[in-house]
């Protein structure tokens, strides 16, 4: 039996969530009490989802996977360096991305994520002792992608340099990625009912172009490219962020070898921001944006369904009854 | 299978819809997706043991189908029927594209853009990598320019109003029609002899040149702009010190240190890309450090080194005690100084005497030993170090003694015109004296109070600034009146202060006799005219522009149509032409027509190119969209150039001073025996005791200094007697008094502008509302406390005018009281504002502008307004299904969800603030009354 969906939030380490939140949120979940509903998850849920655990329950058999999870033999290892340090968050990036891929508003391929922390020890003090970290977020285009391993009628996979991305032709919109992804990248179209998600821009990059966000950022914070090429960027600033040690992965200890690397300072270590990274299950979402999101102490938004689901949920109640489910039914 | 607790359950419908707080009762479902398919018996559970087959797959995804899109266009959601993603991403999409290189205007930066075309249609708008100052980086807003292009509710018919002006009834009409009503109008104002009755006011103006001259044919000076809501404060000090230039242009990529008191750059500032990118250069490849002074935590605030929060308007107090600490400790460029400053060290140190850091900490709250550090570190860093100020230091009362002491930092420690150091460029656009507009019309002799308000010293004397903020109540105040009132790309009515002021004029048919507005949108300013114009986009018209070039090297760069104008949209460079013939007259001999394309052939013929390549300049600057001269060296040390024999030839030397004039008109200076030309000011130095602005103060004449300069800078008019002010010449704090006097239930109410908006043109953009469209006022937890406020309370502010401004202008007749409407508006609760402050978004809360802007999803309630637009042509099925930010609390505060709504208009408690020294409106000093009301 589930607990009452205001009591829970979606982060797996939920007691000193629990604690830090205000009376404000149970304010705002009464209004939209029942859709909050749906965003609860039970204690067993909870055991589950601990740091460091996959939705290993969710894979398919070897056999289902094995191939897809091959980048074809072309050579190129496509990865990701973000710079945290440099990124700004003018979201030229997000809207870039909106462009390129007519994504729905509600639903998003690319997220800057805001947190805001109190700034190392010795850095000025007084007033000014908070800093806002803005982090551009997509999928981290996994090596060993838990997506593939879920994904059930065989649609996600990997293509040039070892982008994962999904075929059209086959998903039937299972959503098993999304619920398995650990980094929430993944969102149902809310008309195709498909999974979406971050594809490299292969469409570009192929044609000589870079990603629509890499080539945008004004801060030049993004880097995308070869990493079996010495030579190109994306090499070069992960060499030397390696050297420095200034590199960090985000849940790196999930295992799934994120082709995603970040570069950090003091201020912006990956363990400062990381929580408000959506999870499995999860999806970028809307109400990440508000300011009200934004401090230390606020997780991911999950206490509001993803506007998507709302409407799915709406549409559904319009369908014939035979496929309407009964309040509490379906035990 | 068994199944699986989960986390969510997405698709309990039952839990979704039930009124209370509801367990979810079931298990969620997630391997074989949600419940709802589940139930369908007809559907096959998904096997384990292979793939499933197509057919298998469709049932499932059929079982969940959505309503399918009709749109078929980018920049609009095309998802194609039956349902599924067809060629997502398409790997042909860039296969044949065309490249057309223009411009962008959705900010004041106007980065050079590349519009990628297929079939007629802009699939994306991308930064040109040939603009050498943004570089071919674009940010949020620019990237949205899909949104504003081919946005449902764009105006595509000239239309004018049925039944009373504001009521928001339109019929739509023909050009012909436009024009011959606007002709007629003009021709009576014509034979009134009040030629300045005809005013004309810019919000954003790229095309100043056809501006210039169609105003000027017709014979009118009442050419008003948005310069005094802008950055008078902040260009009149840069004048000060320079007389050359009126914006400074901080050589971040090759500094060590930058230091920004009230700069938003990563967010907004003009020059925002281009800046901004050459700050993280600086930083991240050169080690520099930025620190930045703010009255809030913008993103600028919270991605420095180093952040303080100094008390609203107290950014000169830093400054100044900055500067004393560099001077007492030692750390001054002595030589610098000796050669460049027009007054002693001595002079300067008794000046600054009382400005210690300790002062500064009671004014400011800021730590005197930070003040210190961070002063002496700038000066360490020096030469290579600048300081980076805009509203954040200007908007005030006291703007333009906050900038004159953050400007002398550099003079301190000699970074002026340094590699690294804060430099300027002799020209603020593209040069044009190499690119000549092909005709200029005489500037007319008609005089315009409007135009130059007496009140207002140093608004006009360098530049016609113009005192915009003052223009609506002038006119309520019956000092001015409008027969033909024309509005291009502005935005007033949200973005002014004093919002009932603003309306009331507008719709008053006595003080604007006639109002015709020119915009792609029907915004607020449209919505209360009699006739609006559908102005064309920056995509789809030309213009020659370019703005301050952070190379330091003059650039040129084309604004060139992407696609041709839908509907019947038209730019001003058809239209002017147009009326002018229809007027007649001289005003037609004056700006007789030309085609637009022999127009900037013309305008941009002095551009070298290689005949092998392109056929004409023009078309060289076609297909690469800017250019930046090879040969041009950085504009660094401009003032250390030498004076050669020829120029030289007739000159005297002044013994005293070493100033080098000709024919009476300053030349240079002698510097270490050598002639060169100095700085361009009337002691051809740095003018850090300033002469000029006493002298402009008092009304008295600066014709000897100005000759000495060689400046086109001047007197004020002879209309401005009688308003005569004692300005200090030196830098100086200036405190706002009714800041010292708040009440235990007052703040000072700051302004500031988003990342992902401008201030009053980029709500009505789906993709940037979406990510800001409401705009909670920012309070420090120690004020929650004190007013007992939770995050998402609602609060009233009662805005009070002014009480220093009504003391140094009291003939205004603004008064110092209370503003009549409030403004009820949830609050935030964050440590980044300081306690004393509330900070609230000026370009949020739009009534009008599309139904992007007013937060209404869908079609609903566009109503008449649709007479000139093609709603059924420009469908977007995205906004009408999967727009989320409704506010549905219809204005209750205890219904209001956070992160819905299309925010609140500040303006209505912001009242009119004009500075008397530059004409500044101070946004960011407004003392509120704050009542708690949830």
């Amino acid at each position: 039996m589930e607990r009452d969906a205001v009591e829970q939030d979606g982060a797996p380490s939920g007691e000193h969530r629990a604690a830090a939140r205000s009376t404000d949120r149970r304010t705002l979940l009464k209004g939209g009490a029942a859709l909050a509903a749906a965003g609860g998850f039970s204690a067993e849920a909870l055991a589950q989802d601990d740091a460091g655990r996959l939705r290993t329950d969710l894979f398919m058999p070897k056999e289902h996977w094995r191939e897809r999870m091959q980048a074809p033999d072309d050579g190129k290892r496509y990865g990701w360096v973000v710079d945290t340090r440099r990124c700004f968050g003018c979201h030229a990036c997000e809207v870039a991305c909106k462009a390129e891929n007519d994504v729905p508003l509600g639903s998003y391929i690319r997220q800057t994520i805001y947190h805001e922390a109190p700034r190392p020890a010795g850095i000025a003090v007084g007033a000014g002792q908070y800093a806002r970290i803005m982090v551009p977020m997509a999928c981290q285009h996994c090596e060993d992608a838990p997506c593939i391993k879920a994904c059930p009628c065989g649609a996600l996979h990997k293509g040039a340099g070892g982008t994962v991305q999904v075929n059209y032709d086959k998903c039937s919109g299972h959503a098993s990625c999304k619920e398995a992804c650990p980094y929430g990248a993944i969102y149902i179209d809310p008309v195709a009912n498909q999974a979406v998600k971050c594809h490299n821009c292969t469409h570009r990059v192929d044609v000589g172009m870079e990603p629509a966000c890499v080539a945008t950022c004004p801060s030049e914070a993004l880097a995308f490219g070869d990493l079996a090429d010495e030579t190109s960027r994306v090499s070069r600033l992960k060499a030397e962020l390696e050297a420095e040690g200034k590199l960090e992965r985000l849940r790196a200890e999930k295992g799934t070898e994120p082709r995603m690397w970040f570069a950090v300072d003091e201020t912006h270590r990956v363990e400062t921001w990381a929580d408000k990274v959506p999870r499995e299950g999860e999806s970028y979402h809307p109400d990440a944006y508000s300011v009200y999101e934004w401090r230390e102490e606020t997780p991911p938004h999950t206490r509001v369904p993803h506007p998507a689901e709302v409407q799915r949920a709406a549409d559904l109640a319009a369908q014939p009854t035979t496929q309407t489910p009964q309040s509490g039914e379906g035990r | 299978m068994q199944p699986r607790h989960d986390r969510r359950s997405f698709l309990r419908l039952g839990a979704l819809l039930a009124a209370a707080p509801a367990c979810a009762s079931a298990p969620r479902d997630s391997v074989q997706g949600p419940l709802a398919a589940r139930q369908d018996p007809s559907i096959p559970p998904v096997p384990r043991d292979r793939l499933p087959t197509d057919a298998e797959n469709r049932a499932v995804w059929q079982a969940r189908a959505g309503k399918p899109y009709e749109a078929k266009a980018p920049g609009v959601c095309t998802l194609p029927g039956p349902n599924k993603k067809v060629r997502f991403p398409d790997p042909d999409k860039y296969k044949d594209v065309l490249r057309v290189h223009g411009m962008c205007q959705l900010c004041s930066t106007v980065c050079g853009i590349t519009g990628l075309v297929k079939d007629g249609r802009i699939l994306k708008v991308e930064g040109n990598p040939n603009d050498p100052n943004s570089r071919g980086k674009l940010c949020g807003r620019g990237q949205a320019a899909l949104n504003h292009q081919y946005h449902p509710e764009r105006l595509l018919y000239p239309i004018k109003r049925v039944g009373k002006r504001g009521e928001g009834k339109w019929r739509r009409i023909t050009w012909d029609e436009a024009y011959e009503e606007i002709a007629q109008r003009l021709q009576k104002v014509q034979e009134s002899g009040k030629l300045e009755e005809f005013a004309f006011h810019q919000g954003r103006n790229r095309s100043p040149d056809a501006v210039n001259n169609f105003l000027a044919a017709f014979g009118t000076n009442t050419h008003l702009n948005h310069r005094g809501l802008c950055s008078a404060a902040r260009r009149a000090a840069n004048l000060t010190y320079l007389f050359e230039a009126d914006w400074d242009l901080g050589d971040f990529e090759h500094t060590k240190y930058i230091l920004n008191f009230g700069s938003n750059m990563f967010e907004a500032h003009q020059g925002h890309v281009a800046g901004a990118q050459r700050i993280q250069r600086g930083r991240f490849d050169n080690g520099a450090k930025l620190v930045t002074f703010d009255v809030r935590l913008s993103n600028t605030a919270g991605n420095s080194d180093e952040f303080f929060m100094p008390s609203p308007g107290t950014d000169g107090a830093v400054a100044l005690a900055m500067c004393h600490t560099i001077l007492t400790e030692d750390l001054h460029d002595a030589a610098f100084l000796r050669d460049w400053m027009n007054c002693t060290v001595d002079e300067l140190v008794a000046e600054l005497a009382e400005y210690t850091p300790e002062w500064a900490e009671s004014i400011s709250t800021v730590p005197a030993a930070d003040i210190r550090r961070i002063a002496r570190e700038f000066a360490a860093a020096a030469p290579r170090a600048t300081t980076l100020c805009n509203r954040g230091s200007s908007a005030h009362i006291n703007g333009y003694y906050n900038d004159r002491a953050i400007i002398l930092l550099n003079v301190l420690v000699g970074s002026v015109g340094q590699p690294g150091g804060w430099c300027w460029m002799y020209t603020g656009a593209q040069d044009s004296k190499r690119f000549k507009v092909p005709f200029t019309v005489p500037k007319p002799k008609t005089a315009s109070l409007l135009a130059d308000p007496p009140e207002f010293a140093l608004a006009n004397v360098w530049n016609a600034m113009k005192v915009g903020e003052i223009v609506y109540w002038y006119l309520k105040t019956k000092r001015a009146h409008m027969q033909v009132y024309m509005t291009y790309n502005l935005d007033s009515p949200l973005t002014w202060p004093e919002m009932d002021v603003t309306e009331s004029v507008m719709l008053d048919e006595e003080a604007i006799e006639f109002h015709v507005c020119i915009n792609p949108f029907l915004n607020e300013t449209g919505a209360l005219a009699d006739m609006v114009l559908p102005w064309t986009t920056f995509l789809e018209r030309w213009d020659v522009d370019a703005r301050g070039a952070y190379n330091l090297k003059a650039y040129v760069s084309l604004r060139k149509p992407i696609v041709p104008p839908l509907g019947e949209a038209k730019d001003v460079r058809e239209i002017f032409p147009a009326l002018a013939a229809r007027v007649g007259g001289e005003m037609a001999k004056q700006y007789p027509p030309m085609p637009i394309e022999d127009y900037m052939a013309e305008w941009v013929k002095a551009l070298p190119f290689d005949p092998e390549q392109d056929k004409t300049p023009l078309a060289r600057l076609v297909r690469e969209g800017a250019w930046e001269d090879p040969a041009e060296q950085a504009y660094y040390t401009p003032f250390l150039k030498p004076l050669g024999e020829t120029e030289l030839e007739g000159s005297v030397v002044d013994e005293a001073t070493g100033i080098i004039t000709k024919d009476g008109k300053g030349l240079g200076i002698m510097h270490h025996g050598r002639a060169v030309i100095g700085f361009k000011t009337p002691s051809r130095k740095l003018e850090v005791r300033s002469e000029f602005v006493q002298r402009t103060g008092r009304n008295e004449d600066t014709s000897a200094l100005t000759a000495l300069a060689n400046s086109k800078a001047k007197n004020r008019s002879a209309h401005h007697k009688g308003h005569e002010y004692e300005l200090s010449p030196w830098p100086k704090y200036m405190p706002i008094e009714e800041h010292a006097h708040l009440a235990e239930n007052q703040l000072v109410m700051t302004s500031f502008k988003w990342c992902v908006h401008n201030h009053g043109r980029t709500a009505n953009l789906k993709w940037l509302s979406e990510i800001v469209h409401t705009n909670p006022a920012w309070i420090h937890p120690e004020t929650a406390k004190r007013f007992g406020l939770s995050d998402g309370d609602f609060v009233e502010l009662t805005g009070h005018r002014s009480l220093t401004l009504a003391k140094a202008t009291p003939g205004i007749g603004l008064g110092s009281g209370e503003l009549q409407r409030k403004l009820r508006l949830p609050v935030w609760i964050t440590p980044g504002v300081h306690p004393r402050a509330i900070a609230i978004s000026n370009s949020l809360g739009h009534w009008e502008y599309t139904n992007v802007a007013r937060g209404v999803k869908g079609t609903a309630g566009v109503g008449e307004r649709a007479a000139g637009m093609d709603m059924a042509g420009h469908r977007d099925p995205d906004w009408e299904r999967n727009m989320w930010w409704e506010d549905k609390s219809g204005g209750d505060p205890k219904r209001w969800v956070k992160n819905r709504g299309n925010g609140w208009a500040q303006n209505h408690v912001l009242p009119i603030m004009a500075d008397n020294i530059s004409g500044q409106q101070a946004f960011n000093d407004t003392v509120v009354t704050v009542r708690k009301v949830t």
